[in-house]
């Protein structure tokens, strides 16, 4: 059975960590000035200075560890603020700062170059990016290809087709870009949502803007289209001084008998958890449900638990625990009254981050849910992104994050229990792998 | 500070009639818990004053410092021990928390509907009672002095309520004005028991009595500050609004 792939586009926010709000919110905040220094002035070592102190004061008050690792941390600060002050370019400034952040043996810690904080679309909230192509990617190491497109949009008004390759945008190859990133993150979990996330922005802009495509078909011949950007589909949301996010929901019945709902943030809770709790009862009595979190870059945890109540009826039952330096806080479900005793299959891929990590994982260490696709960013830990003086940016982790099945995520994933991805030959061929792995899946627990 | 000297005076005058020495709270004579607390009372009205309040009707504005997240706050409190609270956010939607008297309760439009059990239903048994500290006696197994101690660069005395069961609350009262300005506890619920420092200012007469208009709670290193705009008594409220909503009715059943 071939389920046609969702063609409604599936808005990648990966804000990671920033928007693991646990039930409040810990959000992006910012640092001194908002300019990049392009050049080693005695202002700008002293903007160097600043940044260290920053990011060393950050860590000593907050971070949850307070053995540090292992670190003596007044020693590591004796001993490399003489190097910060030396620093002769921002190459060197950036080692020292990344040798600090090393000394904690931690993944989640990073230093994002002004540069590259530029391109991942962190410094400017007010940037607009709302309008898009209607494309949706799969990147796969070096190739980008067209995973869906969103009926009505510019992409199929020009006869895009899915399974294409995207080889450059406004006449930039990706593929350097993409190898570029692949030689920053390494093999942090992390590297395929940045990926993804880079190509993403080339393809949006202000709507009524253009972006240039160089494509290869199916049949390998190289085509170049020009495609307008249109607004985004979604109902616009803002919570505190994030940024505004296009929220996306959609549920469906497939086959009739199995419900399906795909969102794409942990967030908007008037909204999404309304249209969820609607669904919920609709699909009390359904074979199966699939929750699709595939492309969904987290959000708020408090959500999650709310939407894993619908899932156990288990008082005392909890997706995991955040340890921060004092307490800890355990992401408690809380059971509905009617809650849904049947097949439970979650969908995945590297771009489901944070909540959608806490979730999955949550639910699979229960044992009451199947995971299929790809394993998750592993990006789970709560941390903010600020902007430091020198113009960089210091990512820094707030707690620690354990799953109910003793399993720190972050820097590992989810790892699905049944591992399906999408190929270029499932694309071309319009076939949702993962998505019909899931139906098989709850077609078998029903005979069992 | 009328207050005060008036209180001094008379208790001049009184152990004078007695015969007694005379003798002033100080740093040598800590006084006891139940006077701080007496002093509290008086300062704050008197429970002549508190007496007269049926309910109250209090609307505030919750902030969390930093994050830009802000709730608009409306608490319905009726004696003896009924309370509602309604927290709504356009960006995080509506928590409800509340007591019957019998069943304490939350609806969070996020986590979803719960019961409270255990130590926090017993927790919130005994905050929903109407002007709490007033019955300090009835609602703690003891009060106790625990000295003096500056906070944020006022002279306080200090007293520890401990309940029956749970946590202890720890008050600090300013020893001039003899107010509560700094209140320390351990909030418990499934998710962990998490301390909490509340510090209280901005005191204003209502009906006879002084509260506090502006209460900046730190929790987890994470700031939240309620600023009331308006405080109403003996209001006419509906009949049924205490009633357990229906969510919390269906889980009862379960």
């Amino acid at each position: 059975m071939a389920i046609p792939l969702n063609k409604k586009k599936r808005m990648k926010w990966m804000r990671i960590g920033v928007l693991s709000l646990f039930l409040i919110g810990i959000g992006l905040t910012r640092c001194g000035s908002t300019r990049p220094v392009n050049s080693l002035s005695q202002a700008f070592r002293e903007k160097n200075l600043e940044s260290f102190d920053f990011v060393w004061s950050a860590i000593h008050a907050q971070h949850f560890d307070t053995t540090f690792g292992g670190a003596d941390w007044p020693a590591v600060r004796e001993e490399l603020r003489p190097e910060m002050d030396r620093a002769e370019s921002m190459r060197e400034a950036r080692a020292v700062l990344l040798e600090m952040i090393g000394r904690l043996n931690l993944s989640h810690f990073s230093i994002i170059p002004s540069e590259l904080y530029q391109n991942l679309e962190m410094t400017d909230p007010a940037e607009d990016r709302s309008g898009d192509t209607g494309i949706d990617v799969f990147v796969n190491r070096e190739s980008v290809w067209v995973q869906s497109i969103r009926p009505e949009s510019p992409a199929e008004k020009a006869d895009l087709r899915t399974g294409w390759e995207i080889v450059a945008v406004d006449d930039q190859s990706l593929k350097p870009l993409l190898l570029n990133l692949d030689r920053e993150f390494g093999r942090k979990s992390t590297k395929t949502l940045f990926m993804t996330r880079e190509i993403t922005n080339r393809l949006t802009g202000p709507p009524g803007g253009s972006v240039r495509l160089k494509l290869v078909n199916l049949e390998e011949d190289t085509l170049t289209v020009r495609l307008s950007l249109e607004q985004k589909p979604g109902l616009e949301y803002q919570i505190g001084h994030l940024p505004p996010q296009f929220i996306q929901y959609e549920s469906r019945w497939l086959d009739e008998s199995i419900g399906y709902i795909r969102f794409n943030n942990f967030l908007d809770p008037v909204r999404l958890m309304t249209a969820f709790n609607r669904d919920m009862l609709n699909f009390l009595k359904a074979d199966g449900i699939i929750i699709d979190i595939r492309g969904n870059g987290g959000g708020i945890v408090a959500m999650a638990m709310g939407m894993a109540g619908w899932f156990v009826s288990e008082k005392q039952q909890y997706l995991g625990t955040l340890h921060f330096r004092e307490n800890e806080i355990k992401a408690v479900i809380f059971p509905r009254a009617n809650s849904y005793h049947g097949p439970l299959a979650i969908l995945v891929d590297e771009l489901s981050a944070s909540t959608s990590e806490i979730f999955a994982g949550g639910l699979q260490d229960i044992e009451r849910a199947v995971i299929v696709g790809s394993r998750t960013a592993g990006a789970t830990l709560p941390s903010t992104i600020v902007r430091l003086p020198n113009g960089d940016a210091f990512q820094y982790v707030l707690a620690n994050y354990v799953s109910r099945g003793g399993t720190v995520l972050e820097g590992r994933g989810v790892a699905p229990d049944l591992a399906v991805t999408h190929t270029p030959e499932s694309l071309a061929s319009g076939t949702d792998r993962p998505l019909v792995k899931a139906v098989e899946i709850i077609r078998s627990s029903g005979k069992q | 500070m009328k207050n005060n000297i008036r209180r001094t005076c008379a208790a001049v005058m009184t152990a004078v009639g007695l015969g007694l020495p005379v003798v002033t709270a100080g740093p040598s004579n800590p006084p006891s818990a139940d006077e701080v607390m007496s002093w509290y009372i008086e300062a704050t009205g008197g429970k002549t004053a508190y007496g007269k309040i049926e309910n109250r009707v209090l609307k505030a504005t919750l902030e969390i410092a930093g994050t830009g997240i802000s709730f608009n706050l409306t608490s319905y409190s009726v004696r003896p021990n009924k309370l509602l609270v309604i927290m709504e956010s356009d960006a995080m939607g509506k928590i409800e928390s509340g007591c019957d008297g019998e069943t304490a309760w939350e609806n969070s439009m996020m986590t979803g509907p719960r019961i409270k059990e255990g130590e926090e239903r017993a927790t919130t048994l005994r905050e929903s009672v109407f002007d709490r500290l007033i019955q300090y006696k009835d609602l703690y197994q003891k009060a106790e002095f625990a000295g003096e101690e500056n906070i944020e660069g006022t002279s306080c005395y200090k007293v520890v309520l401990t309940p029956e069961t749970g946590h202890p609350q720890t008050l600090y009262f300013d020893r001039d004005s003899r107010l509560l300005i700094r209140m320390d506890t351990i909030i418990d619920s499934p998710m962990g028991s998490i301390p909490s420092a509340s510090y209280l200012s901005d005191y204003r007469e209502v009906d006879g009595i002084l509260i506090a208009h502006t209460v900046s709670v730190d929790v987890m290193g994470q700031k939240r500050e309620v600023i009331t705009h308006s405080v109403e008594h003996n209001v006419e409220l509906p009949g049924d609004l205490f009633d357990l909503p229906e969510e919390i009715r269906e889980l009862m059943k379960n």
